[in-house]
């Protein structure tokens, strides 16, 4: 009788065990992602500002590139700071060239790639919106902004 | 001859008796009569409409304190809101339009400018920093 019951607790015990451990031990869901943002406009951009959210609160990113345009600052300018403490939910890029406006891009011009790491299952949700945009006499312009996102795995 | 002294000895004593009656303050309205008015002036107003007389209290004093902010705000405009020294473009807003009105002034003029390398530098990372503290106002 007493081994029995021995038996039965060591069972519940392994059983409890297994249990807590199933639980604690799954590693949180996550995965790398790039958003990359284009200003859409007519006239050549010399300038650009863009505030980039993800709405979940999920996203980290993990590094900045320019875009295609070689001109521009490489990375462009960011808060650093935030980016050391991982709080980067939300970011502001920015950037400018001093080249002459025949040597700018328009149109659709990729002006940056952000890479992010995105915690959970849910898909990101992101908001970008353009700050500021300018022509290379520093006029404003009333562009477009528009983002890909791309997972890497 | 003394004026004074002359009438008195020239006209009859019942005249100037008279006289002296006249130049006496006699009341012009009584208190019956003035009570009668203060009445009326009372019914007068009472009967007015409520609305009426409180619309005036309402709006009079909203409207003087409105305009009196207005007025303080113009003439203390030039001493409270001045221009940032961040907005180079004069556009309002402190962006990187102003980062690039600063680097295009160096490249125009260089150190005779006045503008450094640092001063974009600086502004460039405040217009993106996310903590309120370092951030452009």
């Amino acid at each position: 009788m007493k081994r029995a019951a021995r038996v039965w607790k060591t069972v519940l015990a392994v059983l409890c065990a297994a249990m807590v451990l199933s639980t604690t031990a799954q590693p949180e869901a996550s995965y790398f992602t790039t958003v990359d943002l284009f200003v859409v406009s007519g006239t050549p951009v010399a300038a650009w500002q863009v505030e980039l959210t993800e709405r979940r609160g999920a996203m980290q990113i993990v590094g900045i590139e320019r875009g295609d345009d070689s001109t521009f600052r490489d990375p462009p300018y960011y808060d650093r700071v935030a980016m050391t403490r991982s709080s980067t939910d939300r970011i502001v890029l920015a950037s400018f060239s001093l080249s002459d406006a025949a040597q700018l891009q328009s149109g659709r011009v990729r002006i940056a790639r952000v890479h992010v790491r995105m915690t959970g299952a849910a898909a990101a949700d992101y908001e970008a919106r353009l700050v500021a945009a300018g022509t290379a006499d520093g006029r404003p312009i009333d562009a477009q902004l528009s983002i890909e996102t791309q997972t890497e795995r | 001859m003394d004026p004074t002294t002359e009438q008195p000895e020239i006209l009859p004593a019942a005249m100037i008796s008279r006289l002296r009656a006249l130049d006496r303050a006699e009341p012009i309205v009584d208190p019956r009569t003035d009570r009668a008015v203060l009445e009326a002036a009372r019914a007068y107003f009472d009967g007015r409409p409520a609305a009426a007389r409180a619309r005036r209290s309402r709006w009079a004093v909203p409207l003087g304190a409105a305009a009196a902010v207005l007025l303080a705000a113009v003439l203390m405009r030039p001493l409270v809101f001045q221009p940032l020294a961040d907005d180079v473009d004069g556009s309002g807003s402190v962006d990187v339009l102003d980062v690039l009105a600063l680097a295009r002034m160096r490249a125009a003029a260089g150190d005779a400018s006045g503008v450094t390398e640092a001063r974009i530098e600086e502004l460039a990372y405040r217009i993106v920093a996310l903590d309120s503290a370092r951030r452009v106002p």
